[in-house]
């Protein structure tokens, strides 16, 4: 049976009096690719956030690998094998796409060997691309070298936030591609994104959330044929673009 | 233009070596003296501000706390300058930890208020603790440099040679720390917080790391200080010190390597050129930093850099710009 790589349950967060993600609770199984979909509102981003650490949740529990991590810091849960992408690519943008490999290789300190940098641009095709200022590359190539970046740690699980964010349709065909190439090397997904036919071709599970709480959780055809689901996110519309 | 940059700092250092034989005037080499110690404190800052993007407003009070330890071992225990500089480094040290713990969990302008309040209590130790500092009447006379087998500092030309090879020492400390693992991940953070932290850099640990280094330097630059002036009073650590190196520094240019120096000679030689109109000197080093700030954002330095990055970037693929459009439609 595969390993529990991450383990949500009962997580909460509050701003005033909004409850942003109410008690969300989810396992995902090594190897696995989660989606994470919903309005805009609907909280995924705050999950992303209390799962890696750079906000703080008022209830429930993270576990990374058998580890409790509520209380980790971000770092300190990407030394544990967590790794996250943001909403709108982020990267060194002073940098070179090398040196933005180099320093994701720095920050853990030798776990992985020098022929990680070339793996990478090799698994991410930014081939050629070694010596391009990270901030003047067209919006997929950032992106790429995002997940490059999170992906030099050698993590377990990665955490991907918008990664189709301002791709045109053949590019979000090609990303979806890439990743399932990712996957296959042993990186568990978790993914938030909005284009459904790329979650519902890419991921084995999806999590629907609506005003922070769980709307329906199930494979695409499930959640896609989910009365509830269809009522407060796809609509009469159908299937988004 | 990093190699053009570190080559024309490097090719300074033997034009720094002879300076003392070409310039005409003990004053003249006195000022050139004080431009290289206080450099020493400006790398120091530099490594923090400049490189780490910590805005500190505690250094001034660690080069004071160095000379004060040097110079007290000196006068009043007839310590050997080079056995006070071990005191000075681990002082300095503390110092640093101490203000990194208390404060690098907290951001931007939260970081520099509270390491202006450890500043002043520096200051406020300098001149409250009368028994070991001599309070405000001051600390002196301090004999010069102890000399090496060899080598004696009693020649203003031994003594500016003297401080001129501690700043290259501190120059080169700085320049391994920035190109080292630990210099690349303070970049880093400086660059984008959030996303350094979220690819396992830790913040605190990998500031405190170079806070801790550059106490330490500044502590170093104020024990070579002591010796050189001969008598220390509480501004020699004083919050006005820290100001005033601060703007030379945002001046000079942060995050470069000759922006200390030239932070440096402004620290030390605009006053001068106002002898006699002492009172204009923070008025003028705030209209020069108005200037520089309009018209070289990043400090005399940064800017020289920021043009030479231009001319030397070569012009964009036609591929790429077309990909750029495409993609970003």
């Amino acid at each position: 049976m595969p390993e529990t790589v991450l383990s949500v349950d009962g997580l909460s967060r509050s701003f005033g009096g909004v409850r942003a993600v109410d008690g969300i609770s989810f396992d995902v199984a090594e190897g696995e690719i989660m989606g994470v979909i919903g309005p805009n509102g609907a909280g995924k981003s705050t999950l992303f956030s209390l799962i890696a650490g750079s906000d703080r949740q008022d209830a429930g529990t993270v576990t990374v690998l058998g580890s409790r991590v509520d209380r980790f810091t971000p770092s300190r849960r990407s030394r544990l094998g967590l790794a996250r992408t943001f909403q709108s690519s982020q990267v060194f943008g002073d940098s070179t796409v090398a040196d933005n490999l180099a320093i994701a290789q720095v920050a853990h300190r030798t776990r992985t060997g020098p022929g990680r940098v070339a793996e990478m641009l090799d698994l991410l095709d930014l081939r050629g691309r070694e010596n391009r200022r990270a901030g003047l590359l067209p919006v997929y190539e950032q992106q790429r070298l995002a997940i490059a970046m999170a992906l030099m740690s050698g993590p377990r699980l990665l955490l991907l936030d918008e990664p189709s964010g301002g791709l045109v349709e053949q590019e979000v065909a090609d990303l979806g591609a890439l990743l399932r190439r990712v996957n296959a090397t042993g990186v568990t997904l978790v993914v938030i994104d909005h284009k459904m036919r790329l979650m519902t071709s890419l991921c084995d599970r999806i999590l629907v959330m609506a005003s922070g709480a769980p709307l329906a959780l199930g494979t695409p055809a499930e959640v896609t044929a989910d009365a509830a689901v269809r009522a407060a996110y796809l609509g009469e519309r159908g299937e988004p673009a | 233009m990093e190699m053009t940059g570190r080559v024309l700092a490097w090719a300074l250092v033997p034009l720094g070596a002879v300076l003392p034989f070409v310039l005409g005037s003990p004053y003249a080499l006195q000022l050139a003296s004080l431009v290289v110690i206080y450099g020493g404190l400006m790398v120091a800052l530099n490594l923090c501000f400049g490189y780490g993007g910590l805005v500190s407003v505690a250094h001034g009070g660690m080069f004071g706390a160095g000379a004060y330890a040097t110079g007290v071992l000196m006068t009043t225990h007839q310590w050997n300058f080079w056995a006070t500089l071990p005191v000075a480094a681990v002082l300095g040290c503390a110092m640093g930890g101490l203000l990194g713990l208390l404060t690098l969990r907290m951001h931007g302008h939260y970081f520099v208020i509270a390491s202006l309040a450890f500043g002043l209590m520096a200051q406020l130790v300098l001149s409250r603790w009368t028994a070991v500092t001599g309070g405000e009447l001051g600390l002196g006379p301090i004999p010069t440099y102890s000399g090496l087998p060899g080598v004696s500092f009693e020649s203003p030309t031994a003594r500016y040679l003297l401080a001129f090879g501690f700043l290259v020492v501190f120059c080169g400390v700085s320049a391994l720390v920035v190109r080292s693992p630990l210099g690349r991940r303070l970049a880093a953070i400086k660059q984008n917080g959030r996303l350094a932290d979220a690819l396992g850099i830790d913040p605190v640990r990998t500031r405190l790391a170079a806070l801790l280094i550059s106490s330490a330097m500044a502590a170093l630059a104020g024990s070579v200080y002591a010796p050189y002036i001969g008598f220390l009073d509480p501004s020699a650590g004083g919050i006005d010190l820290n100001f005033k190196t601060g703007l030379a520094l945002i001046i000079g240019g942060g995050g470069t390597a000759l922006g200390p120096v030239i932070g440096a000679a402004v620290h030390v030689l605009l006053p001068e050129a106002l002898r006699g109109a002492q009172e204009y000197s923070v008025l003028a080093l705030g209209v020069v930093l108005l200037v520089v700030i309009r018209f070289a954002p990043h400090g005399v330095a940064g800017t020289l850099r920021r043009l030479l990055v231009e001319r030397e970037r070569p012009a964009p693929e036609p591929e790429a710009e077309e990909e750029k459009v495409s993609t970003n439609a």
